[in-house]
């Protein structure tokens, strides 16, 4: 039994032993990570992550650079006025009802929009009592339908002069060309 | 000499002389991280769609006339230079009047238009060879007043920002004002 035993070690040694060959792939899981955290935060500080283009909002092309910012969002489709995510004013075919307005049809404040921005001002103020690092400076953010006429513009950005946001940044699409549009902006 | 083994013997050899591959997971002590990695390969690839779409947006600021500015003495002088975008074209005028194609000079008949308009819309090269030249003219103004007719898109404001703010990579009038005035 003894010559057998041996015979089974000599055999044994004759057999590598099994080794792990897989590739380290630890630097690349510290790079994804790495990743990861950065794209969450870009996705985060953006709040255009939010414009979904649609048949009732085109987004309009300018051949401006700027980055966005953060403000308060202003959305101006075909149908509807929204401020911060919350519908305030309804629209006919991109025009402000004139019972919405102050003075009817020949108005420019918009009365549901000026409660709602004045709501919206009282409580950046009050922030920016509480925290001086963030004081208020009267920025909105106006993504609005490439083929809203100037008119409902006008009373929009009146109402929002009236409630002390004078800092207008209007969302675009980049492009090269001076004028170039959706395929339906033009209709 | 070749040793002739019994049934046990050979049983014996066969159980103890060759080593019983182990499974690839008990190769290592370490931890199994396949399935982190499947979850971070798909979140990477949906925030990079994300990314992608918003890195298409930019924004075009401008700001409103503000009404009673706590200037103590007299105002800084100003060109008060104005672009409306009408029916017909494009009027761009000056604190001494409307100006004409080119805006080389104050114009002096009853056709308002600066930049008419061309068969597909407006011509915004026009306009910005003309917000060049005003720029040439007087290269320390840098305050516009944009407006428009109230049927006029959103899109062609847009546009006339674009025109007037930049040449190629040289600085025109980089303060627009938006009016909210209509004509």
């Amino acid at each position: 039994m003894g010559q057998v035993k041996s015979m089974a070690r000599r055999r044994l040694r004759r057999i590598p032993e099994e080794e792990a060959q897989g590739i380290n792939i630890y630097p690349m899981i510290d790079m994804m990570t790495i990743l990861l955290v950065f794209m969450v935060m870009q996705f985060s500080a953006s709040s255009a992550s939010t414009i979904t283009a649609s048949p009732e909002l085109q987004i309009p092309y300018s051949t401006s650079t700027a980055d966005m910012g953060e403000a308060v969002s202003l959305l101006i489709s075909r149908g509807d006025i929204t401020v911060d995510g919350e519908r305030v004013v309804d629209l006919r075919n991109g025009m402000v009802d004139p019972s919405d307005k102050r003075g009817g049809s020949t108005g420019f404040l918009i009365t549901p929009l000026a409660r709602k921005l004045a709501e919206v001002r009282d409580m950046q103020k009050e922030i920016a009592r509480r925290n001086p690092r963030r004081p208020f400076e009267g920025d909105v953010q106006i993504v609005a339908d490439a083929r809203t006429p100037f008119r409902t513009l006008s009373e929009v950005i009146y109402t929002l002069g009236q409630n002390e946001f004078s800092q207008l940044h209007f969302v675009a699409n980049k492009t090269s060309i001076i004028g170039a549009r959706s395929p339906v902006a033009g209709e | 000499m070749a040793l002739k083994l019994t049934a046990r013997q050979r049983r014996y050899l066969r159980d103890h002389g060759t080593r019983a591959s182990a499974d690839a997971s008990e190769l290592s002590d370490e931890l199994n991280i396949v399935p982190y990695l499947d979850v971070v390969v798909n979140l990477i690839m949906f925030l990079l769609m994300v990314i992608s779409s918003v890195a298409f947006f930019t924004q075009v600021s401008t700001s409103l006339a503000s009404h009673g500015d706590p200037h103590v003495g007299p105002a800084p002088q100003s060109l008060e230079l104005s672009v409306t975008l009408a029916d017909r074209g494009i009027v761009v005028a000056d604190a001494h009047g409307l100006l004409a194609a080119g805006c080389e000079t104050t114009r002096m008949g009853s056709d308002a238009i600066t930049v008419p308009t061309r068969g597909d819309g407006y011509d915004w090269a026009a306009l910005n060879g003309c917000a060049t030249t005003l720029k040439r003219r007087f290269p320390a103004e840098s305050r516009i007043i944009v407006s428009a007719d109230p049927q006029v898109p959103f899109q062609d404001l847009l546009s006339a920002m674009d025109a007037i703010r930049v040449n190629g990579t040289d600085e025109l009038f980089s303060d627009v004002v938006l009016s909210a005035g209509l004509r």
